[in-house]
């Protein structure tokens, strides 16, 4: 399947997640978490704050607007209000690129 | 009379409090019965879009509006009472009873029987088209009034005030504000903040009447045609929403013997006079966080005391001991305020309170006690780990704007 690009690894910085908009996804977060890199939507499930303005710390993404939490590796919800997972996203590097597999249409 | 002999744990009040105090004993492993029991005919739902997202699209109601999905109840055996009412709970028998006559068995109580809103006692309150704000079923019948160009009286600003103004100036009504206060959330705010907010308001095109009181209505064929206001004008409007506070449901907590004033007394593990009942919720008058006793009417409060309740019934002593912390969200505002904003500390600005977008840091004895962000959610996150973890930091470098909060932060903790 073609891989669709995210964006670059200078993008993402440890605990500030990068906000990306390629085309045919969801609004997505890149994170960096331990020198790995993970991407998930960006949405919230619970709200419709965007979770690049929310708080990381280390593999957990805390929602800007209501405290609510997910595990950036599996996208499961870790604190209340939040109880629906995020989608994430397998990712692969390509020299300094950060890409995802295209949506099967 | 019916018994229904369950035992387990009873929770009286299903919304976002005894949602999530029902989920709760489940997650901490209880296992015994819980009976859930609301006088709403909806199953937990969230308040705070009433004010919001449902005035503004009332047909979309989102599925995450609800505070579980689906087959929630059901899956984890949690037994349903909801458009029932509490009549009566009785300690000696341990016995709930319905209206009806059905009586329900327990083993322990938890209260989060909530609040009802103060209704206006002046002449021609009775009128149709004035409308309060609490629930579902209040949240569309507004809805339904709130067309464009309709003249819109708010009688009340504070949050839910101040929300409802908002919405309906996003719907192309005209709307008018009457508040006996010097600001808008004063209680909430302060009056610096609170003066920011009534210029936010009248930017937007609000009429906002402050330090104005109502004396009545007038109406024709029974319906609502103008408000009376102290200062003698008459102001022509469509529809009136009320927003004036709200009285504790603690009647039932009273009338079974359990210590009441202004609502249900409990300590910091959230057990009201009698160990086998706790109460969470805006009902529940707790310890605050910063000395005192009161009840705290937020969303976050309902929702992690109720988490507390469920502990300790499930496990033991859990201490619940968090700072105040509510959002509200006002045309392209996101606020939030944290901890105590309105005692005499020193106050710390970064960006421009004319604007739409800074911070206000509450600092006494070297610690930042208090917060207000607008449109700063990044520095809320900082800022809350910075005040519960009471990390000192120098007012000078929480001064300096170049200094990023969560840096400030990290850089405490690294040497703290």
């Amino acid at each position: 399947m073609e891989k669709v690009v995210v964006c670059e690894k200078k993008d993402v910085v440890e605990d500030e997640p990068f906000s990306a908009n390629p085309e045919g996804f969801p609004a997505l977060a890149v994170y960096l978490v331990d020198g790995e890199y993970f991407v998930t939507d960006n949405i919230c499930t619970h709200g419709a704050a965007l979770l690049t303005d929310g708080y990381q710390e280390g593999e957990e993404i805390e929602c800007p607007f209501h405290g609510g939490a997910f595990n950036i590796k599996t996208g499961e919800p870790t604190a209340f209000p939040c109880q629906t997972a995020i989608n994430t996203y397998p990712v692969t590097l390509d020299g300094d690129q950060i890409k995802i597999e295209g949506l099967v249409k | 009379m019916t018994l229904i002999d369950r035992g387990g744990v009873i929770i009286i009040g299903a919304n976002v409090a005894g949602g999530r105090a029902a989920e709760a004993l489940r997650v901490n492993g209880y296992d015994g019965p819980i009976s859930l029991i609301g006088d709403e005919p909806s199953p937990p739902y969230e308040r705070p879009p009433l004010s919001k997202e449902m005035l503004l699209s009332p047909e979309e109601i989102p599925e995450s509006f609800f505070i579980h999905q689906g087959g929630f109840y059901g899956e984890n055996l949690i037994d349903t009472y909801f458009g029932q009412r509490v009549e009566k709970l009785d300690l000696n028998s341990k016995r709930v009873e319905l209206g009806g006559g059905t009586e329900i068995s327990c083993e322990k109580v938890i209260l989060c029987t909530g609040t009802r809103v103060r209704k206006l006692n002046v002449e021609g309150s009775s009128l149709k088209g004035i409308h309060y704000l609490r629930t579902l079923e209040d949240s569309k019948r507004l809805s339904a009034e709130l067309s464009p160009g309709k003249r819109i009286g708010l009688v009340g600003m504070g949050v839910i005030g101040a929300e409802v103004a908002a919405s309906a100036r996003k719907l192309g009504c005209e709307v008018v504000t009457v508040e006996p206060q010097k600001v808008p959330m004063a209680r909430a705010l302060g009056e610096h903040l609170g003066g920011w907010l009534a210029n936010v308001h009248r930017e937007e095109g609000v009429d906002v009447r402050l330090e104005t009181g109502i004396t009545g209505f007038d109406g024709l064929n029974g319906r609502v045609t103008a408000m009376f206001l102290t200062n003698g004008d008459r102001v022509p409007v469509d529809t009136v929403v009320v927003g004036i506070g709200v009285i504790p449901n603690d009647e039932l907590a009273k009338n079974t013997g359990l210590l009441t004033d202004n609502g249900v007394i409990v300590d910091n593990t959230t057990q009201t006079s009698n160990p086998n009942v706790f109460a969470a919720g805006d009902v529940a008058n707790s310890p605050l966080y910063y000395g005192g006793n009161g009840r705290v009417e937020t969303y976050q409060n309902a929702q992690d005391q109720a988490l507390a309740a469920a502990r300790n019934i499930a496990e033991a002593d859990a201490p619940y001991f968090k700072p105040q912390w509510f959002w509200t969200d006002q045309y392209d505002i996101n606020l939030q305020v944290l901890g105590d904003v309105t005692s005499p500390a020193e106050v710390i600005v970064r960006g421009e309170t004319d604007g739409r977008s800074f911070t206000v840091l509450h600092v006494r004895n070297k610690l930042v006690v208090g917060v207000i962000t607008v449109n700063k959610p990044k520095d809320m996150a900082s800022a809350r780990r910075i005040l519960e973890k009471r990390i000192l930091i120098s007012t000078d470098l929480l001064r300096d704007e170049t200094n990023d909060l969560r840096q400030l932060l990290k850089i405490s903790r690294q040497t703290g």
